[in-house]
């Protein structure tokens, strides 16, 4: 049995501190028979692993300690993280990991009919830190994947994770991190969609962003997405605002590259009816699932037809929602008395069932 | 050969069960061979039908072995779908009361115990004929079979509560029963045995009163009683004793065993913290501390209710106010169910004890601790027609060797503790994980501490520490001390007054040890497996109870 990759299928919600939150939820979508796309986890054990066998661990307790007392500035900051960055890529993924990444990339490639299956490689946290490390798009081949871990695992490393450990008190020379490893889906378009209006707290409604190509551009902030607005009770459209999308991320042969949207292709909505509806029911599956409400990355595949063309990335809590608007979710017809609701709640979260 | 049904057998255990948690909670020390029959057979029973009786609807209950004295248990989830719909029908109706009016169904089944415990207390061991006996000995079965069918149905309901109350506020508010804020909504409860503590201090006033402080200052315990009975004002104070007696005596310094003596039996222990209470710089301040407790947690209600729509704190308050009633049912639970009911069981046993011994069919009182109940019913039944000294001779030298081996397995099957952990997390029983098997603790090297644990109650103190392995040492503890134990049982309360902490081998936020210390507001670690082992008694300890750690400071 492979010691650092476990497979998708292997995971679910409660592996969160194996494979980190990101993989397990993942895993958890997997099981629950959503569409998401096929790959594999590389442990947080893994990244324990690389620091400690390639002695990186001192080297950067050895930066830390000269920085340490000057680490107020933020350019202080970024100078540490490009010193510890340097040395850290500077590192070869150790033989006993990487001979398991390439043999499950290989099996990974021959899953999806192809010799070198384009990827995405994740970072995956035991604890959430949205946007603090990097992800990585189309990536091909083992060579590249090897090197986009280190990259992944460096980029605990960045100025802005330095300094969020810093301010609360964390331990500075390591936060370790699975990293997915996730058959990158060729998007025609792609987004998020949340199961309350992250905003205004409102429970009664989905909000779904989203623009031309890869995710990176709407999660990224770059554009100015579609948005739409669907009623939860019965998934129609109440509003929908179509925004500029001015560029799109695309995959390249050696990566991804932001180009210029057509002005025709700008004016269109991102999404169909169809396929809004259709992503809306799967959301609120995700929701009943976890029991509040969802913060969902999805993405539409160019080179299938609806509905195989929807799949779902990833899906977290929506952070920073009050707790009464997550908690304020669609009572059931049962829910007449607070007792009833307790009781609902009860069965769809201590026991996890219905 | 085997003594019963329960006894663990890896061939048969291990081939569907993947792994068994050791209860370190509950039987390390290891158990006499009577208690450890009456764990693996009334309370194990209990489980799977309290479970049943809840329709929890994944959950068939923990099952249960024994091994050498200790208990091993593992959960039983329920995976098919179809039945945990149909379990899910049941448990909506079966669930409601305890939402709808929680303290009808508590007293109701405080009643229905009592009404059990009663006759039992004023049965007469020495008049009675061996017919009455006999039916007497089906009678205390009985009793405690299903004090502990009440006793889990109460349980379960409770916990699971407490498990959703807990995991809204985890994922909403970002607080578990680690934190702070957490602990801060759970203090502040009066409940049934401190009651019990309050009248053993009113006990040590009324000693003061009559000028008796000297007499228990001066002489060791077990020899104030005699030197009290030679003196007007003493007898006073030992008539309240009795009174005292009458009603609280019903105890043991360990909870969940049958041998040592109870209160009633060897008032020593009392003796011994009315000392405790006498020393210098001692002072009972549970309730000098309770209003400000009070005051804060309606604070700490405030601060969660602020974050709930108007419209929704309905059924959020009232499922806070069940929630919160966990830890007021962790602890006077113990008082009504454990406590009575095994000093019950325990004068019952003696009772058959003398009594056979005077037949020649045992050799002393306590020798019915060695068997196992039919060989009780068989005795009972014909004691002219039975010897049982070589049985319990043969036992007696089994406990002897076994009952030292402390250092037990914690898991015992294929799984790593991580594993294990995900396999009890998977489970979903809320019993293991709050209070018999706990969270295992994670290592956060960060905090570079020398134990980590799980927070049980907040604060930070430094002082000694004081290993106690053996409940019966209790009364060595002195004011200041930072006790350090396999897990603390109910019984010793009356130590809390005198503490700075306490760390704990093992346990989770519903353990006593945790309940206790945040009503005296002190610092509480629990879980950290190995505290005894690695901590010596006078070594300088800094606990902290909000990260869950502990340092040894020399």
């Amino acid at each position: 049995m492979a010691k650092w990759i476990r497979w998708l299928e292997e995971l679910c919600q409660a592996d969160y501190a194996l494979v980190g939150k990101k993989c397990a939820n993942w895993g958890e979508m997997a099981g629950l028979g959503l569409p998401v796309p096929p790959g594999f986890a590389l442990t947080v054990e893994a990244y324990e692993y690389f620091f400690a066998r390639t002695g990186l661990r001192r080297k950067i307790c050895a930066i830390l300690d000269d920085y340490a007392p000057r680490l107020e500035e933020y350019r202080v900051y970024l100078e540490a993280s490009q010193a510890i960055r340097e040395v850290v890529e500077g590192e070869e993924l150790p033989e006993e990991i990487a001979a398991e990444l390439r043999r499950a990339y290989a099996a990974l490639s021959l899953r999806c009919g192809t010799v070198a299956v384009p990827v995405s490689v994740r970072s995956s946290g035991p604890v959430s830190r949205p946007g603090q490390f990097e992800t990585y798009l189309n990536v091909k081949g083992e060579a590249m994947l090897c090197r986009k871990v280190v990259h992944c695992w460096s980029s605990t490393f960045t100025a802005q994770a330095l300094a969020y450990r810093r301010q609360r008190n964390l331990p500075l020379a390591e936060e370790p991190i699975a990293v997915g490893v996730m058959r990158l889906v060729e998007a025609r378009a792609a987004g998020v969609a949340f199961t309350a209006d992250p905003a205004t707290g409102a429970t009664d409604r989905i909000v779904i962003e989203g623009s031309w190509g890869l995710g990176e551009s709407v999660v990224g902030g770059r554009v100015s997405p579609d948005r739409f607005v669907l009623a939860k009770q019965d998934l129609s459209l109440i509003s929908s605002r179509h925004g500029e999308k001015g560029t799109k991320v695309v995959a390249t042969t050696g990566g991804v590259e932001e180009i210029a949207v057509e002005a025709a292709e700008r004016a269109r909505p991102c999404l169909g009816l169809e396929e809004l509806t259709y992503l809306g029911r799967l959301v609120l599956k995700l929701e009943e699932h976890f029991g509040v409400p969802q913060d969902v990355e999805w993405a539409v595949s160019a080179t299938s037809a609806f509905p195989q063309n929807i799949f779902l990335l990833q899906t977290r809590p929506i952070a920073g929602l009050s707790l009464g608007a997550a908690a304020n979710w669609e009572p059931r017809a049962t829910s007449r008395t607070p007792t009833d609701h307790i009781i609902d709640l009860m069965l769809r979260r201590v026991f996890q069932s219905s | 050969m085997k003594r019963h049904a329960f006894e663990f057998d890896p061939e048969i255990d291990l081939k569907r069960y993947q792994v068994w948690y050791l209860d370190g909670s509950h039987s390390i020390p290891p158990w006499t061979p009577m208690f450890a029959w009456t764990w693996c057979n009334h309370l194990r029973h209990a489980h799977v039908w309290a479970a049943g009786r809840l329709s929890l609807p994944n959950n068939r209950g923990t099952d249960w072995r024994e091994i050498d004295g200790c208990a091993y248990c593992t959960p039983t989830p329920i995976t098919d779908a179809a039945e945990i719909r149909q379990r899910e029908t049941v448990f909506r109706e079966r669930i409601r009361p305890f939402l709808e009016d929680y303290d009808a169904v508590w007293q109701q089944a405080v009643r229905e115990l009592h009404g059990l415990y009663d006759p039992l207390k004023r049965f007469d061991y020495e008049e009675a004929t061996f017919d009455a006996l006999y039916e007497n000995w089906e009678d205390v079965l009985a009793m405690h079979r299903r004090m502990w069918e009440l006793h889990f149905y109460l349980m379960y309901a409770t916990y699971t509560i407490y498990t959703l109350f807990e995991g809204l506020c985890r994922e909403l508010l970002g607080i578990d029963d680690t934190s702070t804020l957490w602990h801060r909504l759970m203090q502040g409860f009066d409940n049934d045995l401190f009651e019990a503590d309050r009248k053993l201090w009113e006990l040590r006033l009324l000693a003061e009163e009559l000028g008796l402080t000297e007499v228990f200052l001066s002489s060791p315990a077990d020899q104030v009683l005699p030197q009290l009975r030679g003196s007007a004002r003493g007898r006073q104070w030992v008539e309240a004793l009795a009174a005292y007696l009458d009603i609280y005596g019903w105890r043991m310094p360990r909870m969940m065993e049958f041998n040592c003596p109870s209160w009633r039996e060897d008032p020593t222990p009392v003796i011994r913290h009315i000392q405790q209470f006498l020393a210098p710089g001692v002072s009972f301040d549970l309730d000098r501390k309770r209003p400000a407790l009070v005051e804060d947690r309606q604070r700490a209600e405030a601060e969660v209710l602020a974050r709930v729509p108007p419209e929704q704190r309905e059924w959020f308050s009232k499922l806070m106010a069940v929630a919160q009633k966990a830890g007021v049912f962790s602890e006077s639970h113990d008082f009504h169910f454990e406590h009575q009911a095994h000093a019950i069981f325990r004068r019952a046993l003696l009772g058959y004890g003398r009594r056979l011994a005077a037949k020649g069919c045992l050799a002393a009182a306590d020798d019915p601790l060695f068997l196992v109940p039919d060989e009780l019913r068989k005795a009972l039944g014909a004691p002219e027609y039975h010897d049982l000294r070589p049985v319990v001779a043969a036992r007696r030298k089994e406990f002897a060797d076994y009952s030292q081996r402390l250092d037990r397995p914690t898991l015992i099957g294929n799984l790593s503790l991580e594993e294990a952990t995900a396999h009890m997390v998977r489970a979903q029983d809320s019993i293991m994980m709050k209070i018999t098997i706990g969270e295992f603790p994670q290592v956060r090297p960060e905090l570079a501490a020398d134990l980590y644990g799980i927070a049980g109650s907040p604060g930070v103190a430094e002082g000694p520490a004081r290993v106690i392995l053996d409940e019966r040492d209790v009364g060595e503890v002195q004011a200041g001390e930072i006790l350090v134990a396999p897990i603390t049982y109910s019984g010793w309360t009356p130590i809390f007054p005198l503490l700075k902490g306490v760390v704990t081998d093992r346990g989770g936020s519903l353990a006593h040890a945790a309940v206790v210390g945040r009503e005296y507001h002190i610092p509480i670690v629990v879980n950290t497996l190995e505290a005894t082992k690695k901590i010596r008694t006078g070594q300088r300890l800094r606990i902290d109870g909000y990260q869950g750690v502990v340092y040894i400071l020399e």
